[in-house]
């Protein structure tokens, strides 16, 4: 636990055949928060998670994690195995490699599965739920979470969310491309594009969300007036006259974050 | 140990649960040796030796080549496809585990397969077993030799097939094509043609199957083999080649992630 991080990563490097997946990137993610890793598809999120997991070589740079083995959890994002196994003896099974295991059966109700179904007869949000057990059942210090909810419908997403939420205390290193995900799980987010970090703090504040300028419109006389201002309350206050249908607005994570990636994009044309 | 062994129980679990593994890695070799037995029952001329005996020793070699060569191949390149070990390689479990695991799934499929083909063999074909204990300790050597080569030659062909789906059609060819030019299905091997002989002594499943010849046919059998003799000798380097040159190959080939996965 040499930076007391749970993980550090600087100067993180990776291509394929030419490509670059990793363009040089650092993280440092603290022990208990749950940091999010949010970007479009291709941009390298996975390749990163992967390195960090240990499933894949860096070309270059240095990757400290502050958890063994024994203290990690990985949630695979897309694995078929074990379809002829009953998800309790999946659980049990991998339950025994860890020396701390938690309790398949109390583990299994957590996630909300059907103990003795095969695995096989499971439907995809259920799938994705056995993962996840499988990454916890060991107590991990340490969970990856790599596009977890890929492919569900909304009310499961939200489902898994609930899940994950209740994890409080365990670090989590999450990769979505869904930006209300990050927002409604992570404590801090970055944004990756090409490879490279292009954005990085809180929700809330991320890319200056906080202190961008406010969009302050009205009606007058059947149209609608609009200002833009970084001090909207005094804009409104040195007003002269009424502001019927008045609001103010700031620009959402979502403008942010089309903005975070656009720059990126256009950068490269 | 604990941990292949518990790797073992799991594989074993699964295997048996699979129809279609059960089927074709399984049965297909008692399937084959049911319907050779029951059709070529005729005796060896001047013996009291039947056809469906000679099958039945031969198909041992076949059964033992499925349950490691075959069965493996398959196994392997669908545990890399399907993130079997992608998931294990995430715990903490020693990766040689896995590997132990899977010897025990082959030992005892393998011993499970030689009983089943011998019942047979006794039962419908008349096929008696030996009491010399030189016999049997020939069959140990062979029996280790073969089981031991054909996994080896089986892990290293797992890097072959593409993706999983494509696996049992890519083990199953070279095992289908060996087992008509070893003297495995067409018997006896002599018979063939010269090229096809030689092409099929190059593999150990010939002389697999040469060998339990030799352990349960009486020795006037001999008579039918290539060379006139059981060859044991010639059988034993073969069998010992192979071992080396399986275990070379999974050293320089082995792959724990697929292809696609970089």
């Amino acid at each position: 636990m040499s930076h007391g991080k749970a993980v550090r990563v600087r100067g993180l490097r990776k291509s394929y055949g030419g490509k670059v997946a990793v363009a040089g990137v650092d993280l440092d993610i603290d022990y208990g928060e749950c940091f999010a890793l949010l970007g479009p598809n291709g941009a390298g999120k996975t390749t990163t998670v992967e390195i960090l997991e240990g499933h894949r070589v860096k070309d270059a740079g240095e990757v400290h994690i502050g958890a063994s083995k024994a203290e990690i959890g990985i949630v695979l994002q897309e694995a078929n195995d074990a379809g002829d196994l009953t998800v309790y003896e999946m659980v049990s099974h991998f339950a025994g490699y860890y020396p701390h295991p938690r309790e398949p059966m109390e583990l299994i109700e957590f996630v909300g599965l059907p103990a003795r179904h095969r695995i096989r007869t499971l439907s995809g949000g259920q799938r994705r739920r056995l993962d996840v057990a499988l990454g916890l059942v060991g107590r991990p210090r340490l969970l990856f979470l790599d596009e977890p909810t890929t492919g569900f419908d909304p009310e499961a997403r939200r489902q898994f969310w609930g899940l994950i939420k209740a994890l409080e205390g365990t670090t989590i290193l999450l990769t979505t491309h869904y930006l209300e995900e990050a927002e409604a799980l992570a404590d801090r987010v970055a944004v990756i594009a090409a490879g490279l970090i292009v954005a990085e703090g809180e929700p809330a504040t991320l890319g200056g969300r906080a202190t961008a300028k406010a969009t302050v419109r009205w009606q007058e006389h059947g149209t609608t007036m609009e200002a833009l201002t970084d001090d909207p309350v005094r804009y409104v206050r040195e007003h002269r006259g009424d502001m019927p249908g008045l609001t103010v607005t700031r620009p959402s994570l979502e403008d942010i974050y089309l903005e975070l990636i656009g720059e990126h994009n256009d950068s490269r044309l | 140990m604990t941990v292949g062994f518990r790797r073992g129980i799991i594989e074993l679990k699964q295997f048996f649960r699979q129809r279609d593994a059960v089927v074709f890695t399984f049965s297909l070799p008692a399937i084959m040796l049911l319907l050779l037995g029951s059709i070529f029952g005729d005796r060896f001329e001047g013996t009291v030796v039947t056809a469906s005996q000679v099958f039945t020793a031969g198909m041992i070699a076949g059964g033992v080549a499925s349950t490691t060569f075959v069965n493996l191949g398959i196994g392997v390149a669908v545990d890399r496809d399907d993130g079997t070990i992608k998931r294990l390689l995430g715990t903490p479990m020693p990766r040689a585990g896995y590997l132990l695991g899977k010897l025990v799934l082959v030992l005892v499929l393998t011993l499970a397969e030689v009983a089943i083909l011998l019942a047979t063999g006794i039962v419908l074909f008349g096929l008696e077993l030996p009491s010399d204990p030189a016999r049997w300790l020939t069959f140990a050597w062979v029996f280790v030799l073969g089981v031991s080569g054909c996994s080896l030659l089986g892990i290293a062909a797992s890097s072959l097939p593409r993706t999983a789906r494509s696996a049992p059609a890519v083990m199953n060819l070279p095992y289908l094509v060996l087992s008509f030019i070893s003297g495995v299905f067409v018997v006896p091997l002599k018979d063939l043609p010269e090229p096809l002989i030689q092409i099929g002594s190059l593999f150990p499943l010939r002389w697999m199957a040469q060998g339990f010849r030799s352990v349960f046919l009486p020795d006037v059998m001999r008579g039918q083999e290539v060379a006139g003799s059981w060859e044991h000798g010639r059988t034993a380097i073969v069998l010992a080649a192979w071992c080396v040159g399986g275990l070379v190959l999974c050293l320089g080939t082995f792959r724990w992630r697929s292809r696609r996965s970089g």
